[in-house]
Order: C-alpha cells, then structure tokens, then sequence
C-alpha cells in the first residue's frame, strides 16, 4: 500500500466541518496517525468506474479517514496506549472528539456530490461498519478483561479479529462498490477485504509480538496471536513463556527471551502459516469475481504479500511458487 | 436499496494452534506447514531488531531487512 496518510484535498475536506475546528489538539495530530484506509476504498472505486464516469470520491474518502482516527482515539484509551500523539489529551476529551469525528464522517458523506439515493446507501454502509467495530472492541475488551481458559483464547482472538480488523477492510471495499452504484459487486469485495483485513492484523501481531517495543498487547495477550500461542496449553514452552512475560514489560532480558520463545516455539511460523493461508482464500476470490476487470483487484491482494515475502526471502526462507512469484521475487 | 448487514463470525481457520503444535516441525506435504516450519528454523531476534528499525509502529512497520 502507499504512504498511509491524507491528501491536502481530504484534509481541506474535514476541515470544512465547521465543530472541528473547536478541537485544538486535532491538527496536531490529523495527518500524523497511521492511517491507510482510502486506498481500498479509492481502488474499489477505481475498480468499477470508467476513469470518464468517476465523481469526485474526496468527502468519502474523508469521511473514512476521520472516521479511522475516531476509532484510532478511542482504541488508544481502551488500550492506555502512551505511545500515540494524543497520549496527553485528557481520556474524557479523546473518547468525546473520537465520538465526534465518528458523527463528522456521517457529515462529510452528506456532502458529497452523489446522487441521494447513493449517499443513503454511503450512510447505511457507515453505520453498519461503525456498528461492527463498536462490537468488535467490545469483544475484545471482555476477551482482554476477564479470565479466558488458554484453549479457548483462540477461538476469542478469532472472533474478535473478525469483527474488528476484517471487518473494516471489508468494508471499505465495499464502500467502493456503493459509490460505484454497483450493489452487486459489494458482497464479493467484501469477502476480499474480510481476508485482507485479518492478513493485516496478522502482520500487526507480529510487529506487536516479536518487535523490539512493549506495545499494549504485552498487557493483553488475548489479543495478540502470537501470544494465544504461547500461552496454549499444549505449547511445551509455555510454563518459561509466561514466567518472562510477567516481567517483560519491566525486564529487556525477559522481553528479549519472549521474543525468542515467540520464534522458538512456532507462534511466528503459524502466524505466517495463517496469513498465507488467507491470502490463497483472497487470491481465490478475487480469481472468481465477474462483471468487472479483476486485474487490480488481484493487484490489490498481491500486493499485501510482497513486503513479508521480502523480509521471509531475506532471512533465507524459501518462499512455495505460487507465492515468491505474485510477490514478484 | 442495501440490507443493512452485520458481518458475520469467522469460522475457526482450517488448522488451529492446537492442530498445529502437534504437527510442527514434521516434514509436511502441505507448502504452508512447511513455510511455518522454515520461519521457525531461520528467523531470530536480531533479524527482527534490524527488520523493526522504524519508531512509528504500524500495518506497515514490518520493514524489509
């Protein structure tokens, strides 16, 4: 994917919402997240339309972003990240500018320039995606506070990811499919997506997992696969597992050899072994699609795959075929 | 006019941890197993410390090495 960040034009666009402006600390930190979210919705887009019949997309393409960064405010007080830019916004004032950009992005969809009848889809399609995500955290939230017996944390992680994480993608491809006026096309993007969102938050467990900084996981592991793993009763190195893990967040040698046992034990490999997997279903998929050329969707999925695969080659894992070549390597 | 639709749970994967953990580390047919297999052989730490050199922790911080 491309740089995740706002274009001046999206930017313009939220910032034409007049309540926003009574939120100081918003442009501190409005093009800073790391926000990705417009390129599905824009290629979906792309996708379905002729380049002469394309309206100008950028109060939806807005609308998603502002609605990113309401989520992103409101998962970082969930999470107590201190890491984020906001981190010094009192938690009442970002749960209520994170309500408010979520209600904003309902706004800028009014103003865009589609036809009613497209907008009152746009509409719907945003409540629903917001809806799911509220429920998706709220899954994860329960997962993360109460005591879930370590063989069934699996089962708890994937039903999270799957209304949170991939839903989202999801949804963004399906967003480019109403915009399209192309209703048909929406559930078969979806299911794309779906697969593309959870080979996303896949990527982001490891980065969270196996990375050099103590990220929130390391205070929830139910929601890091990587760390389900280690703590699955049949994992042999669990016992030392969570022995470090409840110093590593204080203790770099412990921190360190969580991280080693992440490697070690095969929470890494069967990370990989997931993502590709998904990535197999979405090239399948997107092989299926009909009623449009799906040449930039396959695009779209290959390209998830090629910076992993870099990295896997690199360290001098022979990749299967199918997936060194659509990674073009 | 579109339902109003709610997503729908995932199903379980085709392999769970479970599944995995007792098959791990055996010669598999299967070229994912495999892949897995090699990661945990070939990847370490310092690989990941070099891979992560990057402060802003995101989708896409999973660096080239």
């Amino acid at each position: 994917m491309s740089t995740p960040t706002a274009s001046p034009e999206i930017l313009a666009c939220i910032r034409s919402i007049p309540q926003l402006s009574r939120f100081p600390e918003l442009e501190k930190f409005i093009d800073g997240y790391p926000v990705g979210m417009n390129d599905f919705v824009t290629t979906s887009y792309r996708m379905l339309v002729e380049e002469e019949a394309r309206l100008d997309i950028t109060a939806v393409e807005a609308a998603v972003y502002v609605a990113t960064l309401g989520s992103f405010l409101i998962d970082d007080v969930m999470d107590a990240d201190a890491t984020k830019p906001t981190f010094d916004m009192d938690p009442g004032r970002r749960v209520n500018l994170g309500c408010t950009l979520l209600v904003a992005g309902s706004a800028l969809i009014g103003q865009s320039v589609f036809p009613d009848a497209i907008k009152a889809d746009l509409q719907r399609e945003y409540a629903t995606w917001l809806l799911d995500a509220a429920v998706g955290q709220e899954i994860e939230a329960r997962t993360a506070a109460v005591i879930v017996p370590p063989a069934e944390l699996e089962a708890a992680y994937w039903e999270a990811v799957g209304a949170k994480s991939s839903q989202q993608v999801g949804c963004m491809l399906r967003f480019g499919a109403v915009m399209a006026g192309r209703p048909e096309q929406a559930d078969g993007l979806f299911a794309v997506g779906r697969l593309l969102g959870e080979m996303a938050q896949l990527l982001d467990d490891i980065g969270d997992g196996v990375g050099p900084q103590i990220s929130p996981d390391w205070e929830t592991p139910g929601k890091n696969l990587l760390m389900v793993f280690c703590h699955h009763p049949n994992n042999p190195k669990r016992d030392e597992f969570i022995h470090h893990f409840a110093h590593a967040a204080t203790d770099p040698a412990a921190h360190r050899r969580c991280r080693e046992i992440m490697i070690e034990s095969g929470a890494v490999g069967y990370a990989i072994y997931q993502y590709f997997h998904r990535y197999r279903e979405a090239r399948a998929l997107a092989d299926e699609v009909e009623g449009f050329d799906r040449g930039p969707l396959k695009e779209l999925v290959a390209q998830q795959i090629k910076r992993v695969s870099k990295i896997l080659k690199q360290v001098g894992v022979r990749l299967p075929d199918d997936i060194a070549r659509e990674a073009g390597l | 006019m579109l339902p109003m639709t709610s997503s729908k749970v995932h199903p379980l994967p085709n392999m769970n941890i479970n599944d995995f953990i007792e098959i791990a580390n055996q010669v598999s047919a299967n070229d994912l197993i495999d892949l897995a297999n090699q990661v945990t052989a070939k990847l370490n730490v310092a690989q990941i410390d070099i891979a992560q050199n990057v402060p802003v922790k995101n989708w896409y911080s999973w660096q080239p090495v």
